[in-house]
């Protein structure tokens, strides 16, 4: 199968690295694969992960058009990031191919997008999916915070992205009602693909203070990624900070991107509570390997949940580590035996609970991170992965001209002045029923 | 040329336009061109699956075609880089019909919906359409009102008129054409149960439904006239068509605003034979004007009984206006030669 591939490249991105492994499957499984680059062009010029077949930039029309003409599908990444996923939202409507969903919540791309091409367009796409009320509020949050809480619920633009697909791949089902909702093609839940970076001494290009060192032999508790109001940060450093058990035992360490206003709070948190807190800041991957190898106790939590898989999560459980999750979202789905999940309900007290009984069970510890690495190896393998986007793909394509005709029909109506609250439809696309035995 | 002739199909349902349609194929052959009849079936009950046909004609393609003639509502909806429209119909129960209460669309939101949606997909046709042509002064100012398209008329040929030569008149009147409500011959039995006991009628043709006739039949009974009028409800040969129209003294054709002349007004001048007619029967007054080539009045049964005594009596007036009348119709010019001319410049 000849595919186009369009993922963010950048070695930042962890869809990135994703995209690489699952390249990587779909060679060996004899496939023919271009990939192109989907990130804005401020990207261009810094460090990507290695793909070993032809890369492309979005912006090379001609080339794409070119090889669009004989290729057998059309992948696309899609995260929520418009610096990252630029390219996919240039082409998509015109390539329609199979979206590779990493987020259920894609307001940060819309609205990279919306700067792009206009309020007027952007109006117009979430006035259609979400009504005239949501779309005049959409842009008037007064933060990143108050943008996700007053969106994610109401236009998550989950289904803005889906209707333009021909299939999508999502990594859980939390959320995927919106999806099946919009997407005229087939739509699949396959676990993510990843892996584990291991890291060596030589490889460590930043260093990091060595979290071993600086606890001094208490326990190690890390949160990785960019460090986000809703990764609950506060609450473990209460949690920390307020239990006898733990205060003096644990050392918290951040590892990822942190604005200045967000380490100064948590700095001066910690400090009330008298946690030890170390900000590590946003490293390599090597070195976040390193950070991850030497925690005692992954804290991968969100509040709310927004992306279909959490990398960070499946790193932890690849390195075998003790992971506490929300019970939310893509973490619901873990299996009990394997992480150790947190109520939304009662968010302080279970979370409390849960580090005190990690800290002082050695044992437990071992035993739920050796059967989350089992889990983590056999469930989230790109070769499946590279294997189940090849069988949507085809599902999806058989579908094409299915949804060519209703994109025909609808277009047409639309054309034609219908209004749908008003055309009897029922009657209108009961004839076209005959496409479902296609 | 490669032309394909596009029309409606309503399965077991007969008519003028059908008519027109296979003999416009005829004479585009006789005219050299290669030719070929599409007829796509519409169905127009209920009026709630009207948008799913209109849909179903629109995604039709077509190729190894040089040029398409469209006559009708939805047919006139497919898509091609050169047509031409000779518009006998539109759907008239979207426009006129509508504002006359006469519509078969739902009365509510949805009706309105439809109504729109017919509304946008004609102009949308009207403007990809390289000519358009209609077959009536009625039918033109119909676009012009409603739709805000210019055409020009291009009246229907006769198909076979070499049939109505005319004959020695055996005294009786002829209603032909189809039966149905919107033809009215419920108002020629209601004027001959007010005419002299002399006057006699022949009302001939299919019923659009079974009920047409039965109603025909049943007010014949209930005014007394079923001895004075001949109910032959049933689709006719041509060529019986023609003899009822070439032995009768006068013709009788009461259409609610016609589009065009229509046939059975056409056929009688043709056999020189005048033509009583209403004053709202639209596309028919072009070819009837009264006491000239036969009788304009009101619809009303009084002033049909009136001109039904004229009309049955083979008087030199009479047969006047009957050559009158033929002699109106050959001037007009309205000959298939001339129309594939017309149509294929």
């Amino acid at each position: 199968m000849k595919i186009l591939f369009f993922t963010p490249v950048v070695a930042t991105s962890a869809i990135g690295r994703m995209a690489e492994l699952v390249v990587r499957q779909l060679v060996i499984q004899g496939h023919d694969i271009t990939v192109v680059r989907s990130e804005d062009f401020s990207c261009f010029d810094s460090p990507v992960h290695l793909f070993e077949v032809k890369v492309l930039r979005w912006n090379e029309l001609d080339r794409i058009l070119s090889l669009a003409s004989t290729t057998d599908a059309v992948v696309y990444q899609v995260g929520n990031s418009y610096q990252y996923h630029r390219g996919c939202l240039e082409w998509l409507p015109k390539l329609p191919g199979v979206v590779c969903l990493h987020d259920y919540f894609l307001g940060h791309l819309f609205w990279g997008w919306a700067d792009q091409v206009g309020r007027t367009n952007a109006y117009a796409v979430l006035s259609a999916w979400y009504g005239m009320d949501v779309a005049r509020s959409y842009f008037s949050a007064s933060s990143s915070q108050h943008f996700i809480e007053s969106t994610s619920q109401t236009a998550p633009m989950t289904e803005w992205v889906a209707s333009m697909a021909i299939g999508v791949v999502v990594h859980s089902g939390w959320d995927i009602q919106r999806v099946l909702n919009a997407c005229p093609g087939p739509v699949d839940v396959v676990p993510l693909a990843y892996n584990v970076c291991v890291a060596t001494t030589a490889d460590v290009r930043h260093v990091v203070p060595n979290c071993k060192e600086f606890s001094q032999g208490r326990i190690n508790i890390l949160t990785i990624g960019h460090v986000n109001w809703n990764k609950r940060v506060e609450s473990i450093v209460h949690a920390v900070g307020t239990s006898d058990v733990l205060r003096n035992k644990v050392v918290y360490q951040l590892v990822g991107r942190i604005e200045p206003d967000v380490r100064m709070q948590l700095v001066a948190l910690a400090e009330s509570l008298n946690v030890d807190l170390l900000i590590s800041g946003e490293v390599d991957s090597v070195t976040l390997a390193q950070a991850i190898q030497q925690a005692d106790v992954m804290c991968c939590l969100r509040l709310p949940a927004l992306e279909s898989a959490s990398a960070s999560t499946i790193e932890a459980m690849l390195f075998g580590k003790p992971t506490i999750v929300m019970d939310t979202g893509f973490y619901r789905d873990l299996p009990e035996d394997c992480v150790c999940k947190v109520s939304p309900e009662r968010e302080f007290e279970d979370l409390q609970k849960t580090l005190e009984r990690l800290i002082q069970n050695p044992t437990e510890r071992s035993v739920l991170g050796k059967r989350a690495k089992q889990y983590a190896e056999t469930t989230f393998s790109a070769s499946q992965y590279a294997s189940c986007l090849v069988d949507l793909s085809r599902r999806a394509a058989r579908g094409t001209p299915v949804i060519q005709a209703t994109h025909f029909f609808a277009n047409t109506l639309v054309r034609w002045g219908a209004l749908g609250d008003q055309l009897p439809l029922c009657h209108t696309l009961a004839p076209l029923q005959l496409f479902e035995t296609m | 040329m490669k032309v394909l002739v596009v029309n409606n199909m309503a399965p077991f349902i007969w008519g003028g336009a059908e008519e027109l349609a296979v003999h416009l194929q005829k004479h585009l052959i006789i005219a050299g061109h290669d030719a070929e009849l599409l007829r796509i079936p519409f169905q127009w009950e209920p009026a709630t699956r009207i948008p799913s046909q209109m849909l179903m004609v629109k995604a039709f393609e077509l190729w190894n075609v040089d040029r398409v003639i469209a006559l009708k509502f939805p047919a006139y909806l497919i898509r091609h880089p050169h047509k031409t429209l000779w518009l006998l119909h539109q759907y008239r129960q979207a426009y006129d019909l509508f504002d006359a209460g006469q519509t078969n669309l739902p009365e509510d939101q949805a009706g309105q919906a439809i109504q729109q949606l017919i509304k946008q997909a004609d102009g949308e046709t009207f403007r990809e359409s390289r000519r358009i042509f209609t077959n009536s002064e009625v039918t033109r100012q119909r676009l012009a009102h409603y739709n805000g398209f210019d055409a020009e008329v291009l009246l229907p040929p006769l198909n076979d008129p070499e049939q109505f030569s005319g004959a020695t008149s055996e005294g009786y009147i002829f209603a032909g054409g189809r039966i149905n409500e919107m033809k009215r011959q419920y108002l020629l039995l209601e004027a001959l149960a007010l005419a002299p006991r002399n006057v006699r009628l022949v009302i001939a043709g299919p019923p659009d439904a079974p009920e047409d006739a039965s109603r025909l039949r049943k007010l014949a009974e209930s005014l007394g006239v079923a001895d004075r009028v001949k109910l032959d409800l049933r689709f006719l040969a041509r060529s019986e068509l023609a003899e009822y129209v070439n032995r009768a003294t006068s013709c009788a054709y009461l259409p609610y605003n016609e589009d065009s002349l229509g046939y059975v007004a056409m056929e009688a001048a043709a056999a020189a034979k005048p033509v009583i007619t209403t004053c709202d029967s639209g596309g028919v007054l072009g070819l009837v004007l009264h006491r000239q080539t036969g009788w304009v009045v009101s619809p009303e049964p009084q002033a049909l009984a009136e001109a039904l005594a004229q009309a049955s009596t083979n008087t030199t007036f009479v047969r006047e206006l009957g050559v009158a009348a033929r002699e109106r119709w050959l001037r007009m010019g309205i000959t298939w030669p001339n129309t594939i001319a017309r149509l294929m410049l």
